[in-house]
């Protein structure tokens, strides 16, 4: 066996376009730590970041790794809508059929498992401890590993298109396409253990929530009476406990085929490639859920605040999440309906399928009820969600209709899936992003986004988002198949795709307008300042501390009697009476995430190119830096009252 | 689910109580394989209720499944977890059972 | 709900958080085993023209194994009760009992997989195989972690005594291996009883 296991030369060989975005990603990384070298920051980065063991920083860390992951999946997308709408009859486009398959293998995993799952925790890290009234998760160490094997995961997606290849398979890499014996080489490796190691930190954070939020409440706060986000954020956890250990698995014995050569899914031996198909649904459809229920959160949080009358509903919101929780682990066989089960399967799903369209639907009316005679103000949070009612609906309305076993037969795997699948997506889990990204942008930052800006950034996105997509709803009904790098000519589709690529570059002026808007914001700051701490005149508990908060969140963890505790509040205009300070207990920052993030990474190489002397030493690495933790005895320390009290005048004086 | 304050986790009335009872289940499932003369759906279904019954004898005595004070969170995110491992296994036998009827006939089998 | 709480961090709150969130993991861990139990329900019938679950379980030496780990699984639970009462002798003594029964019940499953490995039924051999080996593989891979947090955390209590920390870690442990116990009871039941009739 070589030292270097399967590693050679060719690894480093591609085309030229990948040449080129392998340079542009090492030059873009070189020009980052050079420029943080130069500024003498690895220090400050080191303390203040990445030991950092504050919900607030590794919740930030994980938007910032999202939006570099989302530039990458886009210009992925812009590559395929510039291939399709060129590779027609003649012309074989730019790209090789494999390179293609790389990137819309690479595309899917970026944007579900990068972006969507980096934005969902992201979000969840910023806001739920705030919302609860608590001063950090549950586990904060814990967090902060999740995290790292989340960053870990991701490395690889870049990885690869410098040294060797990634997964040609979809992003779901399906058997045995995706086995031993007919993707043999690193590809489909890298896709395992991307997904390996950012699914357990995934399903770490899944546990340290559910505890937080069951255990970490404050005083008065029951359940009925906390915000409609932590109780979306409560139901994320749960699917999130439960369906993350079926992709572990089922990749896990991927990978034992991969490595050991076993005989679960292969097409001979008695294996059973479907069987995959099967189980990986059964992760993938909680999975989508996982995603898009934060978003339905924030939208509760956002429409009430904006059209200054109180969420209409709860308790049906409530049970409209909790049914959707349990509904989306019984209908993941709609996912292979054309796979040959019989029609009493198929029947039962489908109709599973559509049932879990009216918990849905409930929510989507009681959000348009809470608009209805309410003071709307359209800021570009509430934008953002106009933009959610159009697409994300009209998606759902195209997922009930696929929820028709004889329908989907028709469409299955079509670019009607795709112009589905991507507008409950973006105009679900993105357009929800977006959304609280700019409702609590001043919390965290301390200062105010430039909303004319953010403004033209909906508004390209949300035109942009139908030039793109709507022509694939019809070029699904005219039978074209998704994943095409090369169609033939005259059969009137090449002008559809057109129209499409040319909304994918409206979207990406959207995308220019959101970075110019950072831009200007961050230069702006001191003429924007969030100085009440409550821009919005919000209701819920985060917008009663200072923007940005203070480290501790709460000097005095609130005490609450209502549901939207902070509005209740503020109109009893009742004066906070003055509390003696007391010495808070917070816990260290620790190195033992960045370790075992580090660690993990190089084992995931080590493992996908065959040296397994490294993958030894990195995986008792990291058994060796958990015990080491487990020896530590200083993990706390006491913030004294006196500091407190002088972080407090400070921010009050401001 | 183990509440220090808590009784059970200071006694060890629980543990004997648990370990008898599942030494026996064990020995009865044991017995019924090696010397019974069931019938072979009884059989199947006896072995797999008495292995359903010394889960939860372990689930009850070791583990105090359910003694908790309230709010339940452990047995109540047990029985969510419970339901799901069902839909799953069962969902899969029935799922891939439907397929295979479908299907080639299986080779070498 | 926490009309009980005073102040964050109480040792309370720690105590009963972690172990809530080690309860979580298991049944997260409950979950991949139930994975991996869907793929051998599938697939125990596939020998493809290997050997059979009749031909290659032995009932007396599963059974012996059964009983050994129940063994093993109700001396952790007095070594716990011992903890909880602070007596660092009691403890010491039932965990190491446990890792002993744990090595002998180790060492019995290796033996069981070298076997079928001799029989002709290696895990590269066919489905069945495959989803044994990775099924009681995951099992046994679970039990080396076990024997090894019973070292890394005795060794503290050997030398400094059972405090605050090593009662809940100590708790963690043996809730882990009690849950082990329940997997084996089910792959007992469902793979050895239900595969030999």
């Amino acid at each position: 066996m070589s030292l270097f296991g399967r590693l050679g030369e060719h690894a480093l060989k591609h085309d030229w376009i990948e040449y080129a975005a392998g340079v542009s990603i090492v030059g873009g990384a070189l020009v980052v730590i050079i420029l943080i070298t130069y500024l003498k920051k690895w220090g400050w980065l080191w303390r203040e970041w990445f030991t950092s063991v504050d919900h607030k920083k590794i919740g930030i860390m994980y938007i910032v790794f999202s939006a570099i992951q989302l530039a990458k999946g886009l210009i992925d997308g812009l590559m395929m809508r510039a291939q399709q709408a060129t590779a027609s009859g003649d012309c074989m486009g730019y790209l090789g059929a494999e390179h293609f398959q790389q990137i819309f293998t690479a595309h899917g995993v970026t944007m579900i498992f990068f972006v969507g799952m980096g934005v969902v925790f992201g979000i969840i890290n910023l806001v739920l401890p705030l919302q609860i009234g608590a001063r950090d998760v549950a586990f904060p160490l814990l967090n902060s590993i999740s995290f790292w094997l989340f960053a870990a995961g991701g490395l690889y997606i870049f990885i690869s298109l410098v040294i060797g290849v990634f997964a040609g398979t979809g992003w779901t890499a399906y058997p045995p396409l995706a086995g031993l014996k007919y993707n043999p080489g690193v590809g489909v490796d890298y896709w395992l253990w991307s997904i390996q190691i950012s699914g357990a930190g995934s399903l770490l954070s899944g546990i340290n929530f559910l505890v937080t939020i069951l255990k970490m409440r404050c005083p008065g706060m029951k359940l009925m009476r906390m915000p409609v986000f932590v109780w979306a954020t409560l139901a994320t956890v749960v699917l999130v406990i439960f369906a993350f250990p079926i992709l572990t698995g089922t990749i896990g014995m991927l990978s034992t085929d991969r490595l050991l050569d076993t005989k679960i899914f292969t097409a001979d031996y008695g294996g059973n490639p479907m069987m995959y198909i099967n189980l990986i649904w059964a992760w993938g459809h909680p999975e989508v859920y996982i995603l898009v229920l934060p978003a339905f959160g924030i939208f509760s949080e956002v429409v009430p605040v904006f059209s200054h009358k109180k969420l209409f509903g709860y308790t049906s919101m409530v049970w409209a999440i909790a049914v959707i929780t349990f509904l989306s682990f019984i209908v993941w066989l709609h996912h292979f309906f054309t796979m040959g089960a019989g029609a009493n399967v198929n029947a039962f799903f489908g109709i599973m399928t559509m049932v879990i369209a009216i918990p849905t639907g409930v929510k989507v009316f009681n959000w348009l009820f809470t608009m209805y005679r309410g003071k709307v103000t359209f800021t570009t949070p509430m934008l953002w969600f106009m933009g959610f009612i159009f697409i994300f609906v009209t998606g759902g309305m195209t997922g009930v209709m696929m929820a028709i076993p004889g329908i989907d037969f028709q469409v299955h795997n079509s670019l009607f899936l795709i112009a589905h699948f991507h507008s409950v997506i973006i105009g679900g889990v993105l357009f929800g992003f977006f959304s609280g990204y700019s409702y609590w942008f001043p919390k965290f930052t301390g200062f105010r986004l430039n909303e004319k800006l953010g403004k033209y950034a909906f508004w390209f996105w949300f035109v942009g988002f139908i030039v793109a997509f709507f022509p694939l709803y019809l070029l699904g009904f005219m039978g074209a198949t998704r994943r095409m790098n090369h169609y033939p000519a005259g059969n009137g589709w090449q002008p559809l795709f057109i129209v499409a690529s040319i909304g994918a570059f409206l979207i990406l002026i959207g995308v220019l307008f959101q970075a110019a808007q950072l831009y200007k914001s961050i230069k702006e700051r001191n003429q924007n300042k969030d100085t009440t701490g409550d821009p919005w005149n919000g209701r819920a508990l985060e917008w009663s501390t200072a923007s940005p908060p203070p480290f501790y969140n709460f000097a005095h963890l609130p005490e609450v009697h209502s549901r939207d505790a902070f509005w209740e509040l503020k109109k009893s205009k009742k004066d906070i009476v003055k509390r003696k300070y007391e010495d808070i207990h917070m816990p260290k920052n620790s190195m033992v995430g960045v370790n075992i993030g580090i660690l993990s990474c190089v084992m995931g190489f080590a493992l996908v190119w065959h040296i397994f002397w490294l993958a030894a030493i990195t995986f008792i690495g990291i058994l060796i830096a958990l015990i080491a933790r487990l020896f530590v005895k200083e993990t706390d320390y006491y913030v004294k009252a006196e500091e407190v009290e002088q972080i407090e005048t400070r921010s009050r004086a401001t | 689910m183990i509440d220090e304050h808590h009784g059970w986790n200071l006694s060890f009335k629980p543990l004997w109580i648990g370990f008898i009872i599942s030494l026996v289940l064990v020995v009865s499932a044991y017995r019924i394989v090696a010397y019974g003369h069931l019938k072979h759906d009884t059989l199947m279904l006896s072995i797999i209720m008495i292995g359903c019954v010394l889960a939860l004898i372990q689930l009850i005595f070791f583990l105090h499944l359910g003694l908790e004070e309230k709010p339940r969170w452990n047995l109540i995110m047990f029985i969510f977890g419970v339901a799901l491992m069902f839909i799953l296994i069962g969902g899969t036998i029935w799922i891939m059972n439907n397929l295979n009827y479908n299907a080639m006939p299986r080779m070498g089998h | 709900m926490n009309t009980h709480e005073v102040s964050p961090d109480t040792h309370h709150d720690v105590y009963s958080k972690t172990v809530f969130g080690f309860w979580l993991y298991l049944l997260t861990d409950f979950m991949l085993f139930a994975t991996i139990f869907a793929a051998y329900s599938v697939l125990s019938g596939n020998h493809f023209g290997g050997p059979t679950q009749k031909q290659l379980f032995n009932l007396d030496h599963a059974t012996l194994q059964t009983v050994i780990f129940l063994i093993s699984t109700f001396t952790v639970g007095i070594a716990g009760v011992y903890t909880h009462r602070k007596k660092r002798g009691g403890a010491i003594v039932f965990f190491l009992i446990s890792f002993v029964l744990g090595i002998v019940f180790l060492g019995m499953e290796l033996h069981e997989f070298s076997h079928f490995i001799a029989a002709g039924s290696g895990w590269k051999k066919n489905a069945f195989a495959s989803s044994f080996f990775s099924l009681v593989g995951m099992f046994v891979l679970h039990l080396v972690f076990a024997l090894l947090w019973v070292i890394v955390l005795l060794v503290p209590v050997f030398r400094f005594g059972i405090t605050a920390r090593s009662v809940l870690r100590l708790t963690c442990l043996k809730m882990f291996w009690q849950f082990l116990s329940i997997v084996w009871a089910f792959i007992y039941t469902i793979v050895y009883l239900l595969g030999i009739v």
